[in-house]
């Protein structure tokens, strides 16, 4: 799978409390989304709200408290193409001195053509994924647009 | 159809294609990736010409980085407090 993204964070907390923030649809909010739905379990539903009426939707693979855990994510919305479960989040936790060192991979798709494909649901959703990192109001939600209006909106350039 | 769409200029037909989609489908992908600035488009007649944006993987990764980077410092504030 095609590496997207690769970061780590030192936080001054214990893996098991720091784990918490994956699993707990109480926490998750805290850093990620303004709602979410979760069933920490191989399996499970992993289903977050990235602002209102959007939601991104996957499934965990990995749960082993506290090191390790990953879940799948695509969009709900079917017309974005990038369907649940065809990208993957993996974090490991790791105990560095009193804290830990927290390591995030999110692997693509499989082939270019299938990233090709889905750049689609990416290119729409990822500029509001950054405002929305950044603690702003990304505005009206880009998936109520309909291929006539969008055809219509790009026309009018 | 972003990758084929990189070496050179190509018909909504051949990248339909490629894609696997029918012609309808691929042309709905097409208007959302030019909307996005990942490809621009070319009307030539009755053709439209597809072409990537050098920078659309770049850009894609680029934004992906901002995300996860500001989500990463967002859960190490609520996780330290």
């Amino acid at each position: 799978m095609t590496n997207l993204h690769h970061s780590e964070v030192y936080i001054a907390a214990s893996p098991d409390h720091v784990f918490r923030f994956f699993v707990d649809p109480e926490w998750l909010p805290r850093w990620l989304g303004v709602a979410a739905e979760l069933d920490p379990r191989p399996g499970g539903v992993f289903r977050f709200e990235v602002t209102e009426g959007e939601w991104c939707v996957g499934e965990y693979l990995d749960v082993d408290p506290p090191h390790r855990v990953s879940f799948t994510w695509g969009w709900e919305n079917k017309t974005m193409n990038l369907s649940p479960g065809s990208s993957v989040v993996e974090v490991d936790l790791v105990t560095d001195g009193g804290g830990t060192r927290v390591t995030l991979v999110h692997r693509g798709l499989p082939d270019t053509d299938s990233l090709a494909l889905h750049a689609d649901g990416w290119s729409r959703y990822l500029p509001r994924l950054e405002q929305v990192a950044r603690g702003q109001d990304p505005g009206p939600n880009p998936a109520e647009e309909t291929p006539d209006r969008a055809r219509n909106r790009l026309e009018a350039r | 159809m972003l990758e084929r769409a990189l070496t050179g200029e190509r018909s909504a037909s051949d990248l339909a294609a490629v894609g696997g989609l029918s012609r309808p489908a691929a042309s709905q992908h097409l208007a959302v990736l030019v909307g996005a600035g990942l490809m621009t488009v070319r009307p030539q007649g009755r053709q439209r010409w597809y072409r990537t944006e050098p920078t659309a993987f770049d850009e894609i990764r680029r934004r992906l980085d901002v995300f996860w980077t500001d989500r990463l410092q967002a859960l190490k504030q609520a996780a330290e407090s």
